[in-house]
């Protein structure tokens, strides 16, 4: 049962990072005000896409949590984070620390841990 | 950013909140599907479920309280404390469905935890970087 879960999972995660990527990518300059935001949703197609992203990833994540016991999926989505840095760093040339590194070390360890149980 | 004495009690409550609504708004939204499903009938089920409907509230909840919150402190302090989600929502997940909860899965919670810290650490990048 479980492979088809993790398939499900592992695409909610991409989606997540593609998404959180656009949005930056969109909003690398200041926004002030809600009416701004919302204009900027309308003129932006980086910031459409980012939205697009997380609607299709509340599709997947339903089919996860449907699949995958809470306990493992939520855990797993902290893959997000690792996902997001390696993404950042390679896509929008943020600068990655040894820290934040280490940091992606850990999660994947943690993550590796939780697959055991599958 | 260290936050003045006055918004301390504001930004702690904010970030309690912020970890409750994590956790509450998982636990609805895996309360919200099906036992038997297809595919579509799954996303269908889970969607128009009234446990969905408080997954949609809460978010919108969140939204505000995070706004909130990362005005009072930077995100780098912010965000490894929600990670607090992770303990609790397998606190909760054994509780309410008695989920498994082993030894291994805790530790692998732990390291997510330490990992999540570390990641989130934006300033060491900066100045690492030399930009900030």
């Amino acid at each position: 049962m479980n492979l088809i879960g993790m398939v499900t999972l592992l695409a909610a995660i991409s989606l997540e990072v593609c998404g959180q990527l656009c949005m930056k990518r969109a909003m690398h300059e200041p926004v002030k005000g809600i009416i701004a935001a919302l204009g900027r949703v309308y003129a932006d197609h980086w910031l459409q896409a980012g939205i697009a992203a997380f609607v299709i990833e509340a599709i997947f994540w339903t089919w996860t949590l449907y699949l995958l016991p809470l306990n493992i999926a939520f855990p797993m989505g902290s893959l997000c984070f690792a996902g997001v840095a390696v993404g950042a760093a390679y896509f929008l040339h943020e600068p990655v620390s040894r820290v934040r590194w280490l940091g992606i070390a850990m999660i994947l360890l943690g993550v590796g841990l939780l697959g055991m149980r599958l | 950013m260290i936050p003045q004495s006055g918004h301390k009690v504001r930004l702690l409550l904010g970030l309690v909140l912020a970890v409750l609504l994590d956790t509450a708004v998982q636990l609805c939204w895996k309360a919200a599907e099906p036992q038997n499903s297809t595919p579509v009938g799954v996303i269908l089920a889970t969607m128009t479920s009234p446990w969905f409907a408080g997954v949609v509230l809460m978010m919108i909840c969140q939204l505000f309280n995070w706004m909130m919150v990362l005005s009072l402190a930077d995100v780098s302090l912010a965000q490894p404390i929600t990670a607090l989600g992770y303990v609790t929502v397998a606190a909760m997940s054994f509780w309410l469905w008695h989920e498994t909860l082993t030894t291994v899965q805790m530790l692998g919670v732990g390291c997510i935890l330490m990992g999540v810290v570390l990641v989130s650490r934006t300033h060491g990048s900066y100045k690492a970087s030399g930009k900030a």
